[in-house]
């Protein structure tokens, strides 16, 4: 007896086709807005989400007051809706 | 006469073989880097921030960056309460050899004096100049005496023409926008920038350097013509390296990359990037020793400046900051327009029975590789725009890149149809139309004309002008424009 066909669901499209930049996101959380510096370029603000190419960064604020001083962030596989956080705090 | 350029060609070389030779670039002195004036204008936010690519094809792709730059300036559109033209929201042109010499001018000039490019450069013969220029023993003896090369030639006729021994100081002015002129670096086949921040990398003053040189270094097609040399002040082997220089900190961002454990596999393009500046700086654990640079025609590494585009689109050292633009919400509009001028004229070849000779074969190694990596690169630049409107698209509510919106245009003699016969009479001319630095005031016109109606007909900028609610453009058929681009 042939067994009944269960409907597949559908496969998700992948957001980021093959290329040489793949955009990925990443959330800088602190109390207060602050510049986002990868690798000392400001690239946003904090608390906001950020598209940023796929990479390794030095991540830093701007200004003084926050802990740690830097965290190196490896930025891979993330999408828009789940980016990767990355928490300072005031010491 | 084209045996009198050869015997040119042949005594300059013989005569300038004997000099030692001639950098054309200036030391950094006084000042640990250049200064970078430009700025994006993001007071209103409706405007979109242009970002045009403009091809090598000598005097054809200058005349069709020309049409499509002109022909932006005839759309207008209220914004902070007055009328503005489109050509004035042209932020960034990167461009290669003959699209340069246009790109250049647009900045130099700026919009207002477009009208003059034609009777200052596309008019002339200057081919007729350059081939006079080569079998003047004056010109023999003056680059001996200078140490120069052939490639002085060329320059000359820029400088005469349109330049007039201005530099990039005049373009590195608040107000301007970034003009990208790249050439290729014969050694490592990287791209080469002229940007502040590269020739911060090689210790050389920005704003000394001569136009006329950038754009020669960005048309210097190889064999034909001699590359642009520079010495690389960054380096010990020059005896004028400063103190400045030397003592210059790595920037940060070439440290993390070429030291970061995971770099080279997550975008080796970028670790590679940052190598070869760390190269030119002649950091630590150098790949490459770079006493001096040899600059060829910017078409043999990407022949419309996409490399310079994609990196001020998405890298966060991109000298004009427009990623964090972009992350903060100041800017929700972005064009990128590349226009290709590349021709492709009936060959023989495909209807003959007879083996191709050594003329058709050096013909087809010369531009096949181009055209296949200027293709390949051109798709980088649709991968990207489409994962910036998929980001906005899918933005969770504090992303402040939700309203993004991204008009990507191509204009290629490609999109001329053949089953419209107007568009295949206008392909097969333009298509035909030669690459060198005269073009005659028939093919001036073809180009124009297929420049203005592939802009006009593309549905991304048609769907540009009604969200902008441009007046006065007939043409616009909204359902075309919404049906064609989603931006």
């Amino acid at each position: 007896m042939p067994k009944s066909r269960v409907p597949k669901p559908p496969v998700p499209k992948p957001l980021k086709p093959e290329a040489n930049v793949s955009l990925e996101f990443l959330l800088v959380t602190f109390p207060e807005e602050r510049s986002v510096q990868a690798n000392g370029s400001n690239v946003g603000f904090t608390n906001h989400t950020l598209m940023l190419p796929a990479d390794e960064y030095n991540v830093t604020l701007s200004g003084a007051g926050y802990a740690p001083a830097a965290q190196d962030v490896v930025l891979t596989g993330t999408t828009v809706m789940q980016p990767r956080v990355v928490i300072f705090s005031k010491p | 006469m084209r045996c009198s350029i050869a015997l040119g060609a042949v005594c300059v070389a013989f005569v300038s073989g004997c000099a030692a030779t001639h950098f054309e670039n200036f030391p950094l002195q006084g000042k640990p880097n250049n200064e970078e004036r430009r700025r994006i204008d993001d007071s209103q936010i409706d405007r979109p921030q242009i970002l045009v690519g403009i091809s090598g094809g000598g005097s054809r792709a200058a005349a069709l960056g020309w049409a499509v730059l002109r022909e932006l300036s005839q759309y207008q559109y209220q914004s902070g309460g007055s009328s503005r033209r489109l050509v004035d929201d042209v932020t960034v042109v990167s461009s290669v050899s003959g699209g340069s010499v246009i790109a250049a001018y647009f900045g130099l000039y700026g919009p207002d004096k477009l009208d003059a490019f034609k009777p200052e450069f596309l008019a002339p013969d200057n081919m007729a100049t350059l081939e006079r220029s080569a079998v003047n023993p004056i010109t023999w003896f003056k680059l001996a005496i200078s140490g120069a090369s052939r490639i002085q030639v060329e320059e000359d006729l820029f400088n005469r023409q349109v330049f007039h021994q201005r530099t990039f100081a005049d373009l590195n002015q608040p107000g301007k926008p970034f003009i990208i002129l790249n050439a290729s670096d014969m050694a490592s086949g990287e791209v080469f920038a002229f940007t502040p921040a590269r020739f911060d990398d090689i210790c050389s003053d920005f704003d000394q350097e001569p136009i006329a040189v950038g754009v020669a270094a960005s048309a210097a097609f190889p064999i034909a013509l001699t590359p642009v040399p520079f010495r690389n002040y960054s380096s010990d082997a020059a005896a004028t390296t400063s103190a400045t220089c030397k003592a210059r900190p790595i920037p940060e961002w070439i440290t993390e990359h070429v030291t970061g454990r995971y770099g080279p596999y997550l975008d080796v393009e970028e670790y590679k990037r940052a190598r070869y500046a760390n190269d030119l700086r002649h950091g630590p654990n150098n790949f490459r020793q770079i006493d001096y640079l040899y600059f060829m025609d910017g078409g043999l590494a990407d022949n419309v400046g996409v490399h310079s585009l994609l990196s001020e689109i998405s890298s966060p050292e991109g000298i004009s900051g427009l990623l964090f633009k972009l992350n903060t919400g100041s800017v929700r509009r972005v064009m990128v327009l590349l226009i290709n001028a590349r021709s492709d004229a009936p060959s023989s070849v495909s209807t003959s029975p007879t083996l191709p000779g050594i003329i058709d074969m050096v013909g087809s190694v010369t531009s096949v590789p181009i055209d296949a990596t200027t293709a390949s690169v051109n798709a980088q630049m649709g991968v990207l725009v489409e994962q910036l409107r998929q980001a906005a698209k899918g933005a969770p509510p504090d992303a402040l890149f939700g309203q993004l919106k991204v008009y990507s245009i191509q204009i290629d003699f490609d999109q001329l149809r053949g089953n419209i016969a107007e568009q295949k009479e206008l392909r097969d001319k333009v298509k035909a139309v030669p690459t060198a630095w005269t073009i005659s005031a028939d093919d001036l016109l073809t180009v124009e004309k297929a420049g203005r109606m592939l802009l006009d007909d593309h549905p991304c900028f048609q769907r540009l002008l009604l969200d902008l609610g441009v007046s006065g453009a007939q043409f616009v058929d909204r359902t075309f424009a919404e049906t064609g681009c989603s931006p």
